[in-house]
């Protein structure tokens, strides 16, 4: 999901996602977890790859959301949406800790 | 191929090492070879971002080319080649046989004497060639590994089958004159060297950085003279056998 949220902003390579997921504080991608994954979603049809040529030195491989991943990806985002909400539901809170209604703010450590 | 290496000779071999095992693992997978150079440029252009050393970003280089053979479309065996292929292979084994025989008989002014024992023998070579083909995978993890007993074995085993063969089974089968053997050879070269040079014989590595570039043009070239190269010299050696008795 965070793969294809990355490359919804446009096409990108290898190496610029997994330094964009490690900014957004998901650790150290390894290349040995990020290019499988790429291959699956290449596979799946959500991913479409395009070799170009590099400025003054190699190519590089650059990987674009093809129509049905954009798609995908806002289904993920939906379920993802959804997924929260249940939780916050059980929990009667919200991810800031704070109950639904209240006039309290900041953390409240849920149960 | 250029490859991005740590300094230091101890880093270089573990990547040289990381390397091998690297491609030995996605031809085994059945990976195409444009396949592999794809994977190959991807390695070597997150390492020259990263500076990561390949084992540092893709760990281990059989779990790696696993990972990524899982998910792109490959032969449903390593071993998955067409009929063309096992036929030109089989030609190539059969060209300095026939060769030979014929060179043998042609200079020595006799018929070719075809005994049990020899067409035991190519039997066993052409199941041999068929079984590697088809079961490209399991027969290369079997034959290499660790030891220093294997290539000994790899090489002399089929030596001493071979020749018992041809000396347990001596009956003379067939004669015939040493030109159908020489025109048989002739056509098993050309079969052999056809396959190679039109790629049904191999799949060259193709970088996807270079529209169309081969890895390995010279190899290319160097196997459509391999077969008539190998069937020269073994005339020339039953020539200089015949010379020297």
């Amino acid at each position: 999901m965070c793969v294809l949220r990355v490359l919804r902003d446009g096409p990108t390579y290898g190496y610029a996602i997994a330094s964009r997921l490690e900014r957004s504080g998901l650790g150290v991608i390894k290349g040995g977890t990020l290019y499988p994954l790429l291959a699956r979603l290449e596979a799946a049809g959500w991913v479409e790859i395009e070799w170009r040529a590099g400025e003054g030195g190699p190519g590089r491989k650059f990987y674009a959301l093809t129509p049905p991943g954009r798609d995908e990806s806002h289904r993920q985002d939906q379920q993802w949406d959804a997924f929260i909400g249940a939780i916050q539901a059980l929990s009667g809170t919200t991810l800031l800790g704070v109950t639904p209604g209240s006039s309290e703010g900041g953390h409240n450590a849920p149960h | 191929m250029h490859r991005t290496d740590d300094t230091g000779g101890a880093a270089r071999a573990e990547a040289a090492e990381w390397w091998d095992t690297f491609g030995l693992e996605l031809r085994l997978a059945g990976m195409s070879g444009a396949q592999i150079g794809d994977a190959i440029a991807v390695v070597e252009e997150h390492c020259a971002d990263s500076g990561e050393s390949p084992p540092e970003a893709f760990g281990d280089p059989a779990d790696y080319a696993k990972a990524l053979a899982a998910d792109q479309v490959t032969s449903e065996h390593a071993s998955d080649m067409r009929t063309s292929e096992v036929i030109g292979s089989i030609a190539g084994l059969l060209a300095p046989v026939l060769a030979g025989w014929a060179a043998w008989a042609g200079f020595a002014g006799e018929p070719v004497r075809i005994t049990a024992g020899a067409l035991v023998m190519i039997g066993a070579l052409t199941l041999c060639v068929v079984v590697l083909v088809r079961h490209f995978e399991a027969v290369v993890r079997r034959l290499v590994g660790p030891g220093w007993y294997r290539p000994v074995l790899l090489a002399l085993v089929p030596v001493a089958l071979f020749s018992a063969m041809l000396l347990l089974l001596p009956q003379v089968l067939v004669e015939l004159p040493w030109w159908p053997a020489a025109v048989a050879a002739g056509v098993a070269v050309i079969i052999a060297s056809a396959t190679l040079v039109t790629g049904g014989g191999g799949d060259p590595i193709r970088d996807p950085r270079r529209e169309g570039a081969d890895r390995q043009p010279r190899m290319r070239l160097a196997s459509a003279a391999f077969f008539p190269l190998l069937t020269l010299l073994v005339v020339a050696l039953v020539w200089l056998l015949h010379a020297v008795a």
